[in-house]
C-alpha cells in the first residue's frame, strides 16, 4: 500500500543525517521495547537473560531480524499489534499505560496498511463487545480507546501530510494499488472492455495492453500517461462501478477470501534484490551519505558475489507457524487450557485474529507477498514460546510432588 | 548491586542490538525493492525528503 512520509521522517531524524546504521539500531530498540512491555504483562516472571534469550531464539528461528533491519516502515506493524494487545489484555499502571499508547499511536502512523487495519479491527471490536463474553475480557472503555487511538492516528498522518504541503489525506495512491489488485484477480481487462464502449477515461487508449503488473510495470497505462496521482478520479470510478455491479462483487469477495488464506500462509524471508547505479537507494546514499557508500557497496545486499541465505529461517519459521497453529487448536483441549491462564488464551486467539486481519488488508488492498505477513508472524511465534514455556512449567509443577513422593 | 532498572535497559539495549542482527550480516541496513519512497515518501514529487 501507498506510505505516509512519517517513515521518511522517522528515517530523516533517526539516522541524525549522519548513517543509516542508526536507522536500522533505533528500530531494533523498539521492537526490543515493545517485546519487553509484551513479556512484562504476559510473563512477569521473566528475568533480564530470559528476555535475552528469547530474543536470541526469536531472532535464530523468525524473521523479526530481517524487518528491523530493512529500511522499510514493515517493522512497524508487529509493533502496533504487540501495543495493542498490551492494552486490550494486560492490565497496565500509568506510566507504562503512557508509553504503551504512544508506541501504538507512533506505529501506526507509520504504515497505511497499519492504519486500514486499526479501522477494520475496531469495527469487528466494536462488534464484538455486544458480547457479554467478549465484554468480560475486554472493557467497553478499552473498545473505545482503541476507537479513539485510530482516529487520533489518521488525524495526525492527515496533518503531518498537511503540513508537508500535501493534501490533508492519508494515502494519495491506494487507488492505484486497489486498481492493481482488481488488475492481479482478473476484474480489470473485462470491466473495461465494457465500460469503454460508453465512457472515455484516459485509460481506454491502453485497454488491449493493461499489463500484468499495473503499479510497477514499465508500460502501465499510469505511467506512460502522468503518474498515479493523475489519475486519482478516474481510478476510483472505476473501482466504484466493479465494486457495484454484482458479478464482480462477487468475484472479488471470491478472490478476498482466497488472497486472505494465501497471504496467511506466505511469509517466507525471500531475497531482497540488488541496488546498483542509478537506482534510487544508491543515488540516495551518495547523495545523504556518502561515508556510507563503500559499506553500501560492500554489503551482500549490493556485490551480490554470495547470496543471503534464508533457507533455515524459513524451514523453522514454517514449523514454528504449524506449532502455533497446533497450539491455537490445542486451546479446545481442557489438559491444554488448564496449564496457561486465561490471558495467554486470549492473547493466543488475539494474535490469530491480527494475522488473519492483517492478511485480508494487505491481499484485498494491495497485493499477496511474503513481506506483508512475515512482518507479523515473529509476535505469534514469540506468544507461541512464552505458551509453551508457560504450560511446561505447569506440567513440571503437576509432576514434581509426583516423583517426590515415588 | 546493579538496580533492576539498569538490568532491564540494558538487556532492551542488548536485544535491540541483537535483533539488527540480520543487517549486521549483511553488511549495511537492507533496502527495499521499491526503495524509493523511503527516502521520498511520494516520488511523484508531492514530497521531498527536507531537513538534510
Amino acid at each position: 500500500m501507498d506510505r505516509p512520509i512519517t517513515y521518511g521522517l522517522f528515517i530523516r531524524h533517526s539516522s541524525m543525517a549522519e548513517s543509516l546504521f542508526w536507522v536500522m539500531f533505533t528500530q531494533g530498540l523498539l521492537t526490543s521495547l515493545a517485546i519487553y512491555f509484551l513479556l512484562r504483562q504476559f510473563y512477569s516472571s521473566i528475568t533480564p537473560f530470559g528476555f535475552i534469550g528469547l530474543l536470541l531464539a526469536l531472532t535464530a528461528c523468525t524473521s523479526i531480524s530481517y524487518y528491523t533491519s530493512f529500511l522499510t516502515p514493515d517493522l512497524f506493524t508487529p509493533i502496533f499489534w504487540t501495543c495493542l494487545a498490551i492494552l486490550l489484555l494486560g492490565n497496565l499502571s500509568g506510566r507504562s499505560f503512557f508509553w504503551v499508547t504512544f508506541l501504538a499511536w507512533f506505529a501506526l502512523i507509520m504504515h497505511s496498511s497499519t492504519l486500514v487495519a486499526a479501522v477494520l479491527f475496531t469495527i469487528i471490536l466494536a462488534i464484538a463487545s455486544l458480547w457479554r463474553r467478549v465484554r468480560a475480557v475486554i472493557p467497553v472503555k478499552k473498545t473505545v480507546m482503541v476507537g479513539l487511538l485510530t482516529l487520533v492516528s489518521w488525524l495526525s498522518v492527515m496533518s503531518i501530510h498537511l503540513a508537508h504541503n500535501a493534501p490533508f489525506a492519508v494515502q494519495q495512491a491506494g487507488h492505484a494499488f486497489f486498481l492493481g489488485r482488481l488488475n492481479e484477480i482478473g476484474l480489470l481487462r473485462p470491466h473495461l472492455q465494457k465500460a469503454c464502449a460508453e465512457k472515455n477515461y484516459p485509460i481506454c487508449k491502453y485497454k488491449d495492453e493493461i499489463p500484468d503488473d499495473f503499479l510497477w510495470g514499465q508500460d502501465s497505462p499510469s505511467r506512460k500517461d502522468g503518474g498515479w496521482v493523475a489519475h486519482k478520479t478516474e481510478y476510483r470510478d472505476i473501482i466504484w462501478n466493479i465494486l457495484t455491479t454484482p458479478r464482480d462483487l462477487k468475484n472479488f469477495a471470491i478472490f478476498a477470501v482466497n488472497g486472505t488464506l494465501m497471504q496467511l500462509a506466505y511469509f517466507r524471508i525471500e531475497d531482497t534484490g540488488a541496488m546498483r547505479e542509478q537506482t534510487p537507494p544508491f543515488e540516495a546514499v551518495k547523495q545523504y551519505f556518502p561515508r556510507e557508500l563503500i559499506s553500501y557497496k560492500i554489503a551482500h545486499q549490493h556485490h551480490r558475489n554470495h547470496f543471503l541465505d534464508f533457507s533455515g529461517h524459513n524451514t523453522r519459521q514454517q514449523y514454528l507457524f504449524f506449532g502455533f497453529i497446533l497450539l491455537l487448536a490445542g486451546l479446545g483441549h481442557p489438559g491444554v487450557r488448564r496449564r496457561m491462564t486465561p490471558s495467554m488464551a486470549h492473547l493466543l486467539l488475539f494474535c490469530a485474529i491480527a494475522l488473519v486481519i492483517n492478511a485480508f488488508v494487505c491481499s484485498t488492498f494491495s497485493t499477496v507477498v511474503s513481506r506483508y505477513q512475515g512482518r507479523l508472524l515473529w509476535l505469534a511465534i514469540l506468544v507461541e514460546f512464552v505458551a509453551i514455556i508457560q504450560i511446561g512449567t505447569h506440567w513440571y509443577a503437576e509432576r514434581k510432588p509426583s516423583r517426590e513422593r515415588a | 548491586m546493579t538496580s533492576p532498572t539498569i538490568k532491564w535497559a540494558g538487556a532492551i539495549l542488548a536485544g535491540g542490538f541483537i535483533l539488527s542482527f540480520l543487517g549486521l550480516y549483511n553488511g549495511y541496513p537492507s533496502f527495499t525493492p521499491i526503495p524509493e519512497r523511503i527516502f521520498f515518501p511520494d516520488f511523484r514529487a508531492k514530497f521531498q525528503w527536507t531537513g538534510l
